[in-house]
């Protein structure tokens, strides 16, 4: 019997864990083939607890790096898409907007794997529509970058959870980390951005099982392939 | 879940479990660049890219005369490694520093507030040029049984890499607490920082006061405040300020604390100092810190402002009196200043003296009319009372 | 240590229990004091957060991207966060039921800065208004937490009766601030005591 009730609450959790959001068909180039360019992969090892220590987190070594890069350039090549890395910045402004906007990503990213893809979670104003967006302000990036879409990765070790939420706690009023901690060790997600609107048109978040040891290729190239499954064409 | 008390110059004291130090390592030398391939070419290259994420900090402070002078102190005690250090003052009201095996010093805020000269500046400078000369961190890294620790400090800089994404103070911060020295390593760094200072011509005398001054802060906090760190290891830090005044007192030769200097140099950001402290609202032991700055700038009018704001602030009884007096001096000083005037009337204002409030509130304005509650202030002022 | 696990525990377990519902455009009561007509895009994030009843958080897009804080009475010896209260070791600022608006104003402002543990706060504009037909304050607020996001906010409240009814609001400065700035104003103008 209880067996059964595991079992359907398992199903049911499946069925309602949504699959990566998919806001349009087919990306739209200005001139021909679209081009997405890469944003810095987001990494974080470790946290600050409310009590202003710090907690090291999981083993990661600098072969992470290299190893997520080296599996987002076989990802890059895969596709019929014009991928490109983060060219040249030149002017302050730009830079300052893209670093600017890689750390509100980092904020909006959580709040859709948290509203989105959260049991329970769900906001209801958001029920029918996924109108996240990281602002027309980023426009000036896709002018300079020459790009149509940009794809933001950000992967974090999920133990940074407990000081977050435990600061969550004490800045309950503020509440800018929360009870998102069910999402397993590794907290990864990504976006891909049009570049002339802001809005997020493809998101998805790694699951906890979906993710492998980003020291070894061969983990890094499986988050990677799991977070990045279902990119649009 | 494992727990690394914060790093930096209050650590010494802390680091009870002592790993012995790794066998002979050559000091670091003028130019130094660890051999490539190495662990320590590869902590650096962590740590170099941290440092981007430190560089694009909202927190930095970046007045060029502020960090051009914490430079300038630098080398002027370790010349030698002047072209090998990179200073960054960060904006956090608490007492501490650090520097990282690459060359990555880290001043706090909260450290110039509190040194009442160079010399004072100069001892922990020194000392983390100690730390920095010695190797403490490498042969604490490569020390560390524990490989996720080592593997840690490597990933820390992972974070800051791709140009400062995520949280860079947790960065900061995550740095300041990574390597953790032993006592050993807290002594040989002291002695190496007092031997800098004397060379230079700093009073060493003034080392054992930056650990007694820090003592004086800590026992005005009630017991909840303080520290864990800190208290914890209390009398480390008492024995730690006598050995330093032990060793002072052999020091020959003419030696100048340049007091007027540092004092003169700090000016500029004195207020905004003040602020972020007042702003932390540990008010028994910001009063601590603003005595003894009354003492050396006795009409210094920010000073004389911010401890009558500390009183109005903590406002417990008898407070409001020694607000209004400190005020009532402040705002008699010739550099007085504008929110002066607000504070006095915001306490007539409790007394219910509305003509008194009346006459400070306008003052108030008078002397800043784009001030940003003008007209909130405004509406305090009432005729006919 | 101790503390920080009861922490995580307690959010656990409110975790547990916290869901969103939707705010019709209806008055909606803050505790017996204070009450605002409600904006759709908002949501309710219900559930027992700390501890009192009179507080209640609202968000359009997710905390991270906005939050609108509403405080139907913080009384004497009170502080601005609910969880604070059992445990206050913050050092947060304590409310005098005797402040003026100045007070509560400068109360407000280091509260919040004190919660968000950062000394990159500045206060702009703060002016007298009328807040749900009494004479109150409101001011905009720029702030950077720890993630580094900078933040702008807009608080707005009044003392009645020796309480602070008070409503404040923070979100990222790029796109989210002002994306529900017109819903936030509608809300505070809708204030009633």
């Amino acid at each position: 019997m209880r067996a059964l009730a595991a079992i359907a609450l398992v199903a049911l959790l499946a069925a309602c864990a949504p699959g990566p959001h998919r806001g349009v068909p087919v990306l739209q180039g200005q001139a021909g083939v679209p081009v997405v360019v890469l944003m810095p992969v987001d990494v974080e090892l470790y946290e600050i607890t409310a009590g202003g220590m710090v907690e090291p987190k999981g083993e990661w070594t600098d072969r992470a790096r290299p190893a997520v890069e080296t599996a987002l350039a076989r990802f890059k090549n895969s596709r019929g898409i014009g991928f490109r890395n983060l060219g040249g910045v030149g002017d302050t402004e730009t830079r300052d907007l893209i670093l600017r906007t890689i750390r509100l990503h980092g904020a909006v990213g959580q709040a859709i794997a948290i509203h989105r893809f959260s049991p329970g979670q769900t906001l209801p104003s958001k029920r029918e529509r996924f109108d996240w967006s990281l602002g027309a302000e980023v426009a000036p990036i896709g002018r300079a970058q020459r790009a149509d879409y940009a794809l933001f990765v950000h992967l974090h070790d999920s133990y940074s959870s407990g000081g977050r939420v435990a600061m969550a706690v004490a800045a309950s009023v503020l509440t800018l980390g929360r009870a998102y901690i069910q999402m397993g060790r590794q907290e990864g997600f990504a976006s891909l951005v049009d570049l002339r609107t802001g809005e997020i048109v493809w998101f998805n978040r790694l699951l906890e099982s979906a993710g492998g040891d980003l020291r070894t290729p061969e983990g890094a190239g499986r988050t990677i392939a799991a977070l990045l499954q279902d990119f649009p064409r | 879940m494992r727990r690394i008390p914060r790093r930096g110059f209050l650590a010494g004291a802390l680091a009870g479990c002592a790993d012995a130090a790794t066998g002979a390592m050559t000091p670091v030398g003028a130019g130094y660049r660890p051999e490539a391939g190495s662990d320590e070419a590869e902590l650096w290259r962590a740590l170099d890219r941290m440092e981007e994420g430190t560089r694009q900090s909202r927190f930095l402070l970046r007045e060029p005369a502020i960090v051009d002078y914490v430079r300038d102190v630098a080398c002027r005690l370790a010349p030698e490694q002047c072209g090998d250090l990179r200073v960054y003052v960060v904006r956090t009201a608490q007492f501490n520093a650090s520097m990282a095996p690459n060359g990555m010093m880290q001043v706090w805020t909260g450290l110039l507030l509190r040194c009442e000269n160079e010399a004072q500046l100069a001892t922990v400078i020194g000392h983390e040029i100690g730390h920095y000369i010695e190797r403490h961190s490498l042969k604490g890294m490569l020390d560390r049984r524990n490989k996720a620790t080592a593997g840690m400090i490597l990933s820390l800089g992972l974070g800051a890499a791709g140009g400062g994404l995520g949280s860079e103070l947790a960065q900061l911060a995550g740095y300041a607490s990574m390597f953790s020295f032993n006592r050993d390593q807290e002594r040989e760094a002291d002695a190496v920082g007092l031997g800098l200072m004397e060379r230079a011509g700093y009073p060493t005398i003034e080392a054992a006061k930056v650990w007694e001054n820090l003592i004086a802060e800590n026992k005005a906090m009630p017991q909840r405040e303080r520290g864990p760190g800190f208290f914890a290891t209390h009398p480390a830090q008492e024995e730690r300020a006598e050995t330093l005044r032990r060793q002072a007192a052999q020091q020959a030769g003419p030696a100048d604390a340049r007091q007027g200097e540092y004092l003169a140099r700090l000016r500029p950001i004195r207020r905004l100092l003040l602020q972020d402290e007042l702003a932390l609202r540990q008010f028994d032991r910001s009063l601590i810190v603003l005595g003894r700055l009354a003492e050396a700038l006795p009409e210094d009018a920010a000073t004389q402002h911010f401890t009558g704001e500390a009183y109005r602030l903590r406002d417990q009884p008898g407070d409001a009196d020694r607000a209004l007096g400190m005020l009532g001096r402040a705002a008699r000083l010739p550099d007085a200043l504008a929110e002066t005037q607000r504070s006095l009337g915001m306490i007539h204002l409790a007394r219910r003296d509305q003509r008194a409030a009346n006459a400070a509130f306008r003052r108030y304005i008078e002397l800043a009319p784009a001030a940003q509650d003008r007209l909130l202030i405004q509406s305090f002022i009432r005729e006919g009372a | 240590m101790k503390a920080i696990r009861a922490a995580i525990l307690s959010l656990g377990l409110l975790a547990g229990c916290t869901a969103y519902e939707a705010i019709p455009g209806q008055p909606q009561a803050i505790g017996n004091g204070l009450s605002v007509v409600g904006e759709p895009e908002f949501n309710r994030r219900t559930g027992a957060i700390g501890r009192r009843a009179e507080f209640q958080q609202w968000t359009a897009d997710g905390f991270e991207l906005n939050a609108l804080h509403l405080y139907g009475g913080i009384g004497e010896g009170e502080t601005l966060s609910p969880v604070a209260d059992r445990d206050n070791r913050r050092e947060l600022p304590v409310f005098r039921a005797n402040s003026n608006l100045a007070e509560a104003a400068e109360f407000v402002q280091a509260s919040i800065a004190k919660l968000g543990g950062t000394a990159l706060i500045e206060a702009r504009d703060i002016r007298p208004i009328a807040f749900g037909g009494r004479d109150g304050f409101r001011f905009e607020f720029r702030i950077t937490l720890k993630d580094e996001v900078e933040r702008d906010g807009i608080a707005a409240g009044a003392v009645a009766s020796g309480r602070l009814y008070l409503i404040f609001y923070h979100a990222p400065r790029q796109h989210y601030f002002e994306r529900r700035k017109p819903a936030v104003e509608r809300i505070i103008a809708s204030a009633r005591l």
